[in-house]
């Protein structure tokens, strides 16, 4: 009986995740296990559209986002009707992430209601191990209010790693995807040649790294080239002490722009729009204000 | 957010977890029509992002109600025993 009460909840939150899935990444985030469990629980699983995917291919063509570029998620599905869906090996490394991430947010789910609900029941039975005559109808329902109010108050902590998650990856797909666009458009110069920059979100929350690597307040954004953001590599996995300028997520819950390419002859005011100083001057405002 | 969490993110003091509950608290304490000006540079990206925090409650709000269910119908059935 016990054994059929941990099953049924373990499908509950297997269920629901699939739900969080399928809505995040479309069916080809799926494998077939997962949609024989869909089409077995009578889940439409035909959404094919990851919305990963989506950010990645709006910043792909859409860089940088000027006062016309689409505001919300319908206007950026209008946008990118019949333009060119770029078949990227990052993409697809974007999409497979993600996935991983939230399979680890839902085995952890599982394990901390399982092991809630498990625990309860294990103490009832040593109580009635110790006492036969106890009331274990009773017992189980005094538990039952004490397991729904800890999962309610832990909520916050699925939430919060979510939010991480979302933040984090869709950064990723941001950064990745606004680069390869420059790539793209500049086939005849090496990365070296690009200058890029990102903005920082101006709020009180802005990581003291970003505010550093990238520029924040009342400065202009710090200027690199394409060539050693890319030769940076990635964060995942170092210290903040150790963070450098990335073309992806810089840090977790990064909420930094795109990689923003500055064409020769211009220079970046504070919060990012561009100035045109000649390309006479280019060359020692870049001596005076690039990165190494 | 209260001021001294305002002087703990600001000093660079925060932990990962501090930051993402002080946009949460952010976003909880702020209206629908400010909440976007928290997140991103752009608006189209703030839109995704409120989808995907939209989608993520719903499920797990939902999953929390089926779990309280399971747990009810388990309590009936063993006032059945």
């Amino acid at each position: 009986m016990n054994k059929e009460l941990l099953d049924k909840i373990k499908k509950i939150v297997d269920g629901r995740y699939r739900y969080i899935m399928l809505g995040t990444l479309g069916n080809k985030g799926l494998s077939e296990a997962d949609k024989k469990v869909l089409t077995a629980a009578g889940i439409d699983y035909k959404n094919k559209e990851s919305l990963i995917s989506l950010v990645y291919h709006h910043n792909y063509h859409t860089n940088p986002a000027d006062p016309r570029a689409p505001k919300n998620l319908a206007a950026i599905r209008r946008n990118l009707k019949g333009k060119k869906i770029k078949n990227s090996a990052i993409l697809s490394t974007l999409n497979d992430s993600f996935k991983e991430l939230t399979e680890k947010m839902r085995k952890d789910t599982e394990t901390r209601v399982v092991g809630l609900v498990r625990e309860s029941l294990r103490k009832i039975e040593m109580e009635k191990l110790a006492d036969s005559s106890i009331n274990v109808k009773e017992l189980f329902k005094e538990s039952v209010s004490t397991i729904k109010q800890t999962l309610r108050d832990t909520s916050a902590s699925g939430t919060r790693d979510w939010q991480r998650v979302v933040l984090t990856e869709m950064s990723n797909a941001i950064g990745y995807g606004s680069t390869e666009q420059i790539l793209d458009d500049n086939v005849d110069k090496a990365p070296q040649e690009i200058v890029v920059y990102r903005v920082t979100v101006n709020d009180n929350i802005t990581d003291p790294t970003c505010r550093k690597l990238y520029g924040h307040g009342g400065v202009p954004p710090k200027l690199y080239r394409l060539s050693t953001m890319l030769g940076n590599g990635s964060n995942y996995g170092k210290k903040a002490a150790e963070y450098s300028a990335v073309v992806g997520s810089p840090h977790p819950n990064s909420r930094t722009s795109q990689i923003i390419e500055l064409k020769p002859g211009f220079a970046v005011k504070t919060g990012g729009s561009v100035t045109y100083i000649g390309l006479d001057k280019w060359q020692d405002y870049l001596n005076k204000n690039i990165i190494k | 957010m209260a001021d001294i969490e305002l002087k703990v993110l600001v000093k660079g003091e925060a932990s990962d977890e501090e930051v993402t509950d002080s946009i949460i608290k952010a976003l909880q304490s702020k209206k629908k029509s400010s909440v976007s000006k928290e997140q991103f540079t752009d608006d189209a990206m703030i839109s995704v992002a409120s989808d995907l925090q939209g989608l993520f409650a719903k499920q797990y709000n939902a999953m929390l109600d089926d779990i309280e269910k399971a747990l009810d119908q388990y309590a009936e059935e063993l006032e059945g025993e």
